[in-house]
C-alpha cells in the first residue's frame, strides 16, 4: 500500500510536458535558429536552479477508460530560479504550442506567471516568443460571441514595474500582447535576425497596402533606433547575458536597496589622460565613452540604449562597488544637444534610477535642446520639458560633473530635485543662459551696427564676454561648489557614492513607473 | 548608398576626395551645427563616388553629402 502509482502517473505527465509541442514542432523551431523555452531557461539561470511551477498544466486527452491518451502542455513554462545566486521568477512562452499564442495556454497559469514575481518581491524575467492575447479569429466561432478586449491582470503587470525589476527578452516574432509584454519592462533586448516586434504582423499590415517582410516591419534595426527596445543581441545567449548583467545592478524589489560589491579598483585612482580629454577649441568633439569607462570601477559600465537618442549616453555602473546610474553627453551627436529622443531616453534612465534608488552621475556637456525646424517638428520642447520634470521629480542623490557646456533650459538637467546633489566643474566648463556667439548679435545689435567696422566690434564684444565666461568667476561667486582637477574625478565620484548610499530610501516610487 | 548629414548645419569641410577608399566609420566630412564641428562618418566601407554638396553650403538633416560605391 503506497501512492507510487499516482506518483508514476504524475511523472509520466511531466515527461510528456518536456516534449513541448512534439518532435516535429520542436525540430522546426530549432531549425529557425531558436532555442526551445526549456533550453532558454536552462541557459539563463544558475545551473540546476529552476524550480518549475505548473509542470503538468496543459491539455490532456483521456480515453474511454479514463486513462491519459495524449497530453499537450500549456505554452507558458514558469517557475523560480536563481541568477548569480539570487532568486528570480522566470516565465517563457513555448512557441511550439500554438505559436505561443494565448489560446494555447491556460489563463490561470499565465496570470500566475505574470504576477508571482511581484507578489514574492523578486525580479521577473520574461522570455517572450508568442503572438497576441487573442490567438486567432477562429476563436470567434468556437466561442459563438466576442468580448471587450481586456487582460484583467495587465493592471498588475504594469504595476509590477513600480515594485520589482522586470526584464523582457524578445526571442521570436512578437505581436500584439507579446509586443506589449516586451515593452512593459525596465530592460528589453531583441535578438538580431530571429526576433521581430510589431503591433500586428505582415499579413495584417498587407491589408493596408504595405507588403513587408517580418524583418522589414519590425526587426531590431527598427526598434533599437526608436527606443521601443533598449538593446539588441547577436544571439539568445548574449541576450541572457545582458539580462543577468542588468539585474546585477538592481535590488530584488523597491523594498530593498542594491548591494555593494567588492572591487579591486582603487577609489583614488587618477587618470592622466583626463587632463587633456576635452579639446581647448569648444567647437571640437571628443569621445565621452572612454571618459565614463575610466571614471567608474573598471569594467562595470553597462551601456543601455546605444542605438537611439544618441546625444545622451545612458547606463549602469559601479563606483567603489556601489551601483549607480550614469548619464553622459555625446558631443558626436548634435554636439550633445538634447533631442526629443535623447530626452525620452534620459527619462527612462532617470525613472529607473528613482524607482530602484540608484544614485545618478551626470557628465554634462549640453549646448541646449536641439534647435531648428526638424527639432521643432519632433516636439523637442514637449519631450525636453518632460525630461526636466523627470530630473526634478527625482530625489535620489545626484552628482554632476560639469565637463564642458551647460546652456539654456537643457542645462537645468545638471541637478535634480534632491537636496543631496553635488556639482564639480572641470576647467573646460562653460555655461550660461545663452551661448555667447548667438547672443551677441541680439543683445548688441545697435552698438555693432553703429560701429565703423561692425565685424571688428562684434569680435571685440565676443572676446570681452568670453573672458567673463570662465568657470572660475562663477566659483568666486559660489555659483558652482568646486572646480576640480579632471584627473582626480574618480575619487570625488567614489566619495559621492559612499555618501549617497545611506540616503537611498527603499519603497515604492512616488510616481507609477511608465515603461 | 549615400552618406547623409546627421544634422542641419553648414558643411565646413570635406575630409575625403572622390575616388578615395574609406573604411567603415571613417570621418568623411565636418558639419558645423549647434556651434560645434560635428564629424560625419561613413556607415560602411566603400569608395567615394561623387560629392553632392559644396563646402560652405548649408545642409538639411538627412541630406545626402556624397555617394558611396562598392
Amino acid at each position: 500500500m503506497s501512492w507510487k502509482d499516482e506518483l508514476d502517473d504524475l511523472e509520466r505527465r511531466r515527461r510528456l510536458a518536456l516534449e513541448l509541442g512534439g518532435p516535429d514542432k520542436v525540430a522546426r523551431h530549432k531549425s529557425a535558429g531558436k532555442l526551445t523555452v526549456r533550453e532558454r531557461i536552462a541557459a539563463l539561470v544558475d545551473a540546476g536552479s529552476f524550480e518549475e511551477i505548473g509542470s503538468v498544466a496543459g491539455f490532456p486527452e483521456y480515453d474511454e477508460a479514463g486513462n491519459l491518451a495524449a497530453f499537450t502542455p500549456a505554452n507558458v513554462v514558469c517557475g523560480r530560479a536563481r541568477i548569480d545566486g539570487r532568486t528570480v521568477f522566470v516565465t517563457g512562452d513555448d512557441f511550439t504550442v500554438r505559436g505561443g499564442a494565448n489560446d494555447g495556454g491556460l489563463r490561470e497559469k499565465f496570470q500566475y506567471a505574470e504576477t508571482a514575481a511581484k507578489r514574492w518581491r523578486m525580479p521577473l524575467v520574461r522570455l517572450v516568443d508568442g503572438t497576441g492575447g487573442g490567438g486567432s479569429v477562429r476563436h470567434l466561432e468556437t466561442m459563438g460571441r466576442t468580448y471587450l478586449p481586456d487582460v484583467p491582470q495587465f493592471t498588475e503587470v504594469l504595476d509590477a514595474l513600480s515594485e520589482i525589476p522586470v526584464v523582457a527578452l524578445g526571442l521570436g516574432s512578437v505581436a500584439g500582447m507579446g509586443a506589449a509584454r516586451v515593452c512593459a519592462s525596465h530592460y528589453s533586448v531583441m535578438v538580431r535576425g530571429t526576433s521581430q516586434l510589431f503591433a500586428a504582423g505582415p499579413p495584417v499590415v498587407a491589408r493596408t497596402g504595405q507588403e513587408l517582410t517580418k524583418e522589414e516591419l519590425g526587426g531590431t534595426h527598427i526598434h533599437v533606433r526608436n527606443g521601443t527596445v533598449d538593446d539588441e543581441a547577436a544571439s539568445e545567449e548574449e541576450a541572457f547575458a545582458r539580462a543577468r548583467r542588468f539585474l546585477s545592478y538592481l535590488p530584488s524589489s523597491v523594498h530593498e536597496l542594491a548591494a555593494r560589491q567588492p572591487t579591486n579598483d582603487r577609489p583614488d585612482r587618477a587618470d592622466e589622460s583626463l587632463l587633456s580629454a576635452i579639446p581647448r577649441d569648444a567647437r571640437k568633439v571628443y569621445r565621452m565613452r572612454p571618459i565614463v569607462e575610466t571614471l567608474v570601477d573598471a569594467g562595470t559600465f553597462f551601456e543601455i540604449g546605444k542605438g537611439w537618442g544618441k546625444s545622451v549616453i545612458a547606463g549602469l555602473a559601479r563606483l567603489d562597488g556601489w551601483p549607480v546610474a550614469v548619464l553622459a553627453s555625446d558631443p558626436y551627436h548634435y554636439g550633445g544637444a538634447w533631442t526629443a529622443d535623447s530626452s525620452r531616453k534620459a527619462i527612462r534612465m532617470i525613472d529607473l534610477a528613482q524607482t530602484f534608488q540608484l544614485p545618478v552621475v551626470h557628465l554634462v556637456d549640453i549646448p541646449g535642446f536641439l534647435i531648428g525646424k526638424e527639432a521643432e517638428a519632433s516636439g523637442v520642447m514637449r519631450f525636453g520639458t518632460q525630461a526636466l520634470a523627470a530630473v526634478r521629480q527625482s530625489t535620489v542623490p545626484w552628482c554632476a560633473i560639469m565637463v564642458r557646456k551647460a546652456f539654456g533650459m537643457a542645462g537645468l538637467t545638471q541637478r535634480n530635485g534632491s537636496e543631496a546633489f553635488l556639482r564639480y566643474a572641470w576647467p573646460s566648463a562653460q555655461w550660461g543662459s545663452l551661448p555667447i556667439a548667438g547672443g551677441v548679435e541680439a543683445a548688441y545689435r545697435a552698438v555693432i551696427e553703429a560701429a565703423p567696422d561692425p565685424a571688428a566690434k562684434r569680435a571685440e564684444i565676443e572676446s570681452k564676454l568670453e573672458a567673463l565666461q570662465s568657470p572660475l568667476r562663477t566659483a568666486e561667486a559660489f555659483g558652482v561648489e568646486e572646480i576640480i582637477d579632471p584627473r582626480t574625478t574618480r575619487s570625488y565620484l567614489c566619495r559621492f557614492a559612499s555618501l549617497a548610499a545611506p540616503l537611498r530610501q527603499p519603497g515604492r516610487p512616488h510616481f507609477g513607473y511608465r515603461p | 548608398m549615400n552618406v547623409t548629414s546627421p544634422i542641419a548645419g553648414q558643411l565646413i569641410s570635406r575630409l575625403v576626395a572622390e575616388g578615395d577608399s574609406v573604411a567603415a566609420d571613417t570621418e568623411v566630412a565636418i558639419v558645423e551645427a549647434m556651434k560645434m564641428h560635428i564629424p560625419v562618418s561613413a556607415e560602411r566601407a566603400g569608395r567615394v563616388g561623387k560629392w553632392l554638396v559644396e563646402e560652405k553650403a548649408m545642409v538639411a538633416e538627412g541630406q545626402a553629402l556624397l555617394t558611396l560605391e562598392g
